[in-house]
C-alpha cells in the first residue's frame, strides 16, 4: 500500500497539497475501538507537527468512540468554561450530530480542521479519553513532546472530580459555580438513586473502553457485575469489577447474562433480553432501535447524574410488587422470596 | 356535645390501653389527641389515621369527602398490597370547591357515592369525613343512611376529621366504623375451632403473606384480617372467630377490646417481627384456640413448627454476622420496632445507639431497656436538626426510619433503611428479619458513602492552603473564548506532568 501511495503521488503532482493518511485494518484484526484508535493514530502521526512553540491555552481531547458527539459537546463546553481551547480529534460533535445542512452533501460536515491537527503538537497537554487512545497520544508526544493525561472514563464522581481537578490546574482558573451546583446535584443524585442500584446484577457486552467506562460506574453505584463479555484485549480488563471478563459475543453474553437484573449492550442485544426476560438498557453501537443515542450524555457531573435517572428509572419500571404467590414455600417447608445472600 | 367528642373522649379513657391507663387522670384526658406541635416532625392527621387503618379492605371504595389535598397528599403512598380486587387503589374525593363549602357539599357527596356505585359496584363505600366539610357542618351519617337506603348497599361514613386529634386517635376512630357498621353484620359459610383475626395488620409490601404461610400449616384460617387485605366481607364475619391477635401496638386496641366483649373473643397483643416474638405469637395463637376449643395437639406441632423456622432463620443471619459487627444502628421508628427486633440486630453484631420509644408502651421500654442494659439511649423525641446533627457527627453508621426522616439521613450523608408504612421490603416473620438484615448490609456496603463523603475539588484546594500570592498567575487565563493565535509569551503548563 504505502509503495502504491508513492506510485500515485509520483505521477499526480498537481494534488500533492491533498493529505493522504493510511490506515492498516484489515477486518480479520481487532475491533472496532482498535480501528478507530489506529485511524487517529496514524492521523497524528501523518499530519501533526513537530513544535517548540507551547500555547498554554490549547489542549488536544483525543476522545475513543465510545463517546457520542453529545458527550463531545460537553465535553468541549466544559474545557472552554475553564478558558481553555480545545482541539477535539476526531470530534463528531459538529459532524454526526444531526444537523441538517442547507443544501445536500455527500459527506458530512464539520469535524476537525486540518489547521488544527496540524498544530496539535503545539499544545500544553493531551487529554486522553479511553485506553484505545493513547497509542495516539503517545505518537505525539513523540513527535511534538507533548505530555497526555489518560482518562479511562469521565462517568462518575471520582473521575469527574480529578477532570475538573486538571482542567482548574492547568488553567489556573477556579471551577466555575456552574460546575459547583452540577457536582451537587450529582451528590443529590447518587443518594437517591444508590437505592435502586445495590446489590443489582448487571450483565454488559461492550468494547472494552465503554465496558470499563460502565462496569466501573455500576459498581460505584453498589450494584454488582454478574458477567463483561468484550471484544477486544485491553490493559482495562484486568482492572474491571468482576472475576471474569470473557472475549466473546452474544451467544457467550446471552448463557452468562441469565438471572441478571439488567442487560447493557448495544441494540443487538434486545433479543437476548427478550428471552431471558430481563430489563435492558442500550449503550454503545449500534442503536438504531431509539432515537437520541448520539445526543446522550453520560460525561461529565451532569451526564453522570443523567445517567443515574436513567438507568435508575429502568430498575424501577422493572420492579413488581410482590404477590402473594411469590412467599409462598417453595418446597415443604421452605418460606419462599430469600433475598440473595452477600457474595463478598 | 356532639358524638364526635363523645367518641373521642370514651377513646381517649381506653382501658385496653397500657399506656393510658398508666398516665394520671389529668394526663390520660389529654391522652391520644394530643395537638401536633407545628414544625416537629409529625405523623398524620386523625383522617389520614383512619384511612390507614381502613384502606387495606381492598374491594371497597374508599371516598374522601373534603378538598382534594386531603385524599391526594397521601394518595398511593403505602404499599398494602391486595391479592384481588385493587379497589382500594383509586383514590375517591368528592374534591370540594369553594362553591361546596358556601353552600354545603352533602348532595355532592351523595352524587359521588351514586357514581361510584353506578361504575364500580364496590361491596361498600366508606365515606370519610376531614376538617372543611366536618366545619361547614356536613351530615355524613345522615347522607350515608341516605345512600344506603336508597342504592341498598353499605355505605359506612367514618367520622375523624383531621382536626380530631393525631394520627393514632384516627386509627382508633377508624375502628370504630367498623365496630359499629361493619363487624357481625354478616354470616361466615363456615367457621372452624381454628379462626382467627388479625387486628391491626395491614399487609404492607405483602408481609401478612410472609406469615400466613405459616398459620397455612398449622390448618389455622384467618378469618378476618383488620384489614391487610381484607374483603368487607371478611370483616362483616369476623366476630366468628375463636381468637384473635392484635399487632401495632395500640393502634386498634378499640376493636380488639370490644370484640372481646361483645363477642367473646379473646386477643392478645403480639408482634411479628422478630425471631423471638414470631415465635411468641404462634404459641399465643395456638394456645388461644386451644383454650377455646381447638385440640390440644396443635400445640405440639406449633412447638416443631417454630423450632424448625427458628433454626433455618438463625442459619440465614449466620453470614452477616461478621460483616455487621460493631455497626452501629439508630432505629428510629414507630413501625417496625420491638425488642424482639432489637434483640436480633444484636444477634448479628448491630449496635444499637439509639431508639425512640414515642408511640411506645411502658412495658416496650422496659423490654428494650434491659436488652440495651441502659434507657440512655431510649429517646422520646429527636428533632431533625438533632438528628441530623447525630449523623453527622457519625455517631450512628446507619438509620432506620420512616419515610420522613428519609432526607435527613441522606442529607448528613447516611446510610438509610425504610421500615415504616412506606417501606419497599417485608420485614414480618422469620423470612422478614433476614430481609431487613440484608437491607441493612446492603445500605451499609454501597460503596457511594465513601464517594460523596469525598471533599470536591476546590474544597481540598483550600484544605491545602496555598496562599493565593504564592499563585501570581492565577489569571494567567482569561475567561474568554481564546483563540489559536500563536503565544507572544512562553508558558509552561503549569503543574502538568506526564502522569498516566
Ligand atoms: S388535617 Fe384536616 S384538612 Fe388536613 S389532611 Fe387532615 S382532614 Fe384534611
Amino acid at each position: 500500500m504505502e509503495g502504491f501511495l508513492r506510485l500515485i503521488r509520483d505521477k499526480h503532482p498537481e494534488l500533492a497539497a491533498m493529505e493522504v493518511v493510511f490506515v492498516s485494518t484489515p477486518d480479520y484484526s481487532g475491533a472496532f475501538q482498535d480501528g478507530w484508535g489506529k485511524a487517529v493514530t496514524r492521523m497524528v502521526e501523518s499530519l501533526a507537527k513537530p513544535s517548540k512553540v507551547r500555547t498554554p491555552w490549547q489542549v488536544n481531547i483525543l476522545p475513543g468512540c465510545h463517546l457520542t458527539p453529545g458527550d463531545l459537546e460537553e465535553i468541549r463546553e466544559i474545557v472552554e468554561a475553564f478558558g481553555l481551547y480545545p482541539i477535539i480529534l476526531p470530534d463528531l460533535s459538529g459532524s454526526l450530530d444531526g444537523h441538517i445542512p442547507e443544501s445536500f452533501l455527500p459527506t458530512t460536515l464539520g469535524g476537525t480542521k486540518l489547521e488544527h491537527i496540524r498544530k496539535l503538537g503545539e499544545a500544553a497537554l493531551t487529554i486522553v479519553l479511553g485506553e484505545q487512545m493513547r497509542p495516539a497520544a503517545a505518537a505525539l508526544e513523540k513527535i511534538a513532546g507533548v505530555p497526555y493525561k489518560v482518562f479511562d472514563k469521565l462517568t462518575g464522581l471520582k473521575a469527574c472530580d480529578d477532570f475538573i481537578a486538571l482542567l482548574s490546574e492547568l488553567s489556573e482558573n477556579e471551577v466555575p459555580a456552574r460546575y459547583r451546583r452540577q457536582r451537587s446535584q450529582l451528590l443529590d443524585t447518587m443518594l437517591d438513586g444508590h437505592f435502586h442500584f445495590g446489590r443489582k446484577r448487571v450483565a454488559l457486552a461492550a468494547e472494552p473502553d465503554l465496558l470499563y467506562a460502565l462496569s466501573t460506574w455500576f459498581a460505584e453505584m453498589g450494584a454488582e457485575i454478574q458477567c463483561a463479555v468484550t471484544t477486544t484485549q485491553s490493559p482495562l480488563l484486568e482492572r474491571l469489577p468482576c472475576d471474569e471478563v470473557v472475549l466473546g459475543d452474544l451467544e457467550d453474553f446471552e448463557r452468562a447474562a441469565a438471572g441478571a437484573d439488567l442487560l447493557v449492550t448495544h441494540s443487538h442485544g434486545r433479543q437476548a433480553a427478550e428471552r431471558l426476560g430481563v430489563p435492558f438498557f442500550r449503550a454503545g453501537l449500534p442503536t438504531f432501535d431509539r432515537i437520541g443515542a448520539a445526543h446522550r450524555v453520560s460525561v461529565g457531573y451532569h451526564g453522570t447524574r443523567d445517567l443515574i435517572f436513567e438507568v435508575g428509572n429502568v430498575f424501577m419500571a422493572a420492579h413488581r410488587e410482590r404477590t402473594a404467590e411469590d412467599f409462598k414455600p417453595q418446597e415443604a417447608g421452605h418460606a419462599a422470596a430469600a433475598p440473595t445472600v452477600p457474595r463478598h | 356535645m356532639s358524638a364526635l367528642t363523645k367518641k373521642v373522649i370514651e377513646l381517649m379513657n381506653e382501658p385496653g390501653c397500657a399506656r393510658n391507663q398508666a398516665k394520671p387522670e389529668k394526663e390520660r384526658k389529654k391522652g391520644c389527641g394530643k395537638q401536633l406541635m407545628p414544625g416537629a416532625v409529625a405523623g398524620g392527621c386523625a383522617f389520614d389515621g383512619a384511612k390507614i387503618a381502613l384502606q387495606p379492605i381492598v374491594d371497597v371504595a374508599h371516598l374522601v369527602h373534603g378538598p382534594i389535598a386531603c385524599e391526594g397528599n397521601s394518595w398511593d403512598s403505602r404499599h398494602v398490597f391486595s391479592s384481588g380486587p385493587s379497589t382500594y387503589r383509586t383514590g375517591f374525593t368528592t374534591d370540594l370547591g369553594e362553591l361546596d363549602v358556601i353552600y354545603g357539599g352533602e348532595k355532592r357527596l351523595f352524587r359521588a357515592i351514586r357514581e361510584i356505585i353506578e361504575k364500580y359496584d364496590p361491596p361498600a363505600v366508606f365515606v370519610y369525613q376531614t376538617c372543611v366539610p366536618a366545619m361547614i357542618g356536613d351530615d355524613i351519617d345522615a347522607v350515608c343512611k341516605a345512600a344506603r337506603e336508597k342504592f341498598g348497599k353499605p355505605v359506612i361514613p367514618v367520622n375523624a376529621p383531621g382536626f380530631a386529634g393525631a394520627k393514632n386517635l384516627g386509627n382508633k376512630l377508624g375502628g370504630e366504623a367498623l365496630l359499629e357498621h361493619v363487624i357481625g353484620t354478616e354470616e361466615p359459610e363456615t367457621t372452624t375451632p381454628y379462626d382467627i383475626n388479625l387486628i391491626g395488620e395491614y399487609n404492607v409490601v405483602g408481609e401478612l403473606w410472609q406469615v400466613k404461610p405459616l398459620l397455612d400449616e398449622l390448618g389455622i384460617r384467618i378469618l378476618a384480617t383488620i384489614s391487610g387485605d381484607a374483603r368487607y366481607k371478611d370483616i362483616a364475619c369476623s366476630h366468628r372467630a375463636r381468637a384473635a391477635m392484635m399487632l401495632c401496638s395500640q393502634a386498634l386496641i378499640n376493636v380488639a377490646r370490644k370484640m372481646e366483649e361483645r363477642y367473646g373473643i379473646p386477643y392478645f397483643e403480639g408482634s411479628f417481627y422478630g425471631i423471638a416474638d414470631m415465635s411468641q405469637a404462634l404459641r399465643n395463637i395456638a394456645r388461644l384456640l386451644v383454650e377455646r376449643g381447638a385440640d390440644a395437639e396443635l400445640l405440639a406441632r406449633t412447638e416443631a413448627l417454630i423450632a424448625r423456622e427458628e433454626a433455618r432463620a438463625w442459619a440465614r443471619l449466620e453470614p452477616y454476622k461478621g460483616r455487621l459487627q460493631g455497626k452501629r444502628v439508630l432505629l428510629f421508628t414507630g413501625g417496625v420496632k420491638s425488642w424482639s427486633v432489637v434483640s436480633a440486630l444484636q444477634e448479628v453484631g448491630l449496635t444499637i445507639i439509639g431508639t425512640s420509644m414515642r408511640k411506645s408502651t411502658a412495658n416496650d421500654r422496659e423490654k428494650v431497656k434491659e436488652i440495651m442494659g441502659t434507657d440512655a439511649h431510649i429517646f422520646d423525641e429527636l428533632p431533625p436538626k438533632e438528628m441530623y446533627r447525630m449523623l453527622k457527627e457519625a455517631r450512628a453508621d446507619v438509620m432506620l426510619s420512616g419515610g420522613r426522616s428519609q432526607f435527613v439521613a441522606l442529607k448528613a450523608k447516611t446510610p438509610w433503611v425504610e421500615v415504616n408504612q412506606e417501606r419497599h421490603y417485608a420485614f414480618a416473620g422469620y423470612e422478614g428479619i433476614a430481609n431487613l438484615v440484608e437491607e441493612i448490609d446492603k445500605a451499609l456496603a454501597n460503596p457511594i458513602w465513601a464517594q460523596v463523603r469525598e471533599p470536591a475539588p476546590w474544597e481540598k484546594e483550600v484544605a491545602g492552603a496555598v496562599p493565593d500570592a504564592v499563585i501570581p498567575a492565577k489569571a494567567g487565563i482569561q475567561l474568554q473564548p481564546a483563540y489559536l493565535t500563536p503565544p507572544g509569551e512562553r508558558r509552561d503548563p503549569a503543574g502538568v506532568t506526564k502522569r498516566c
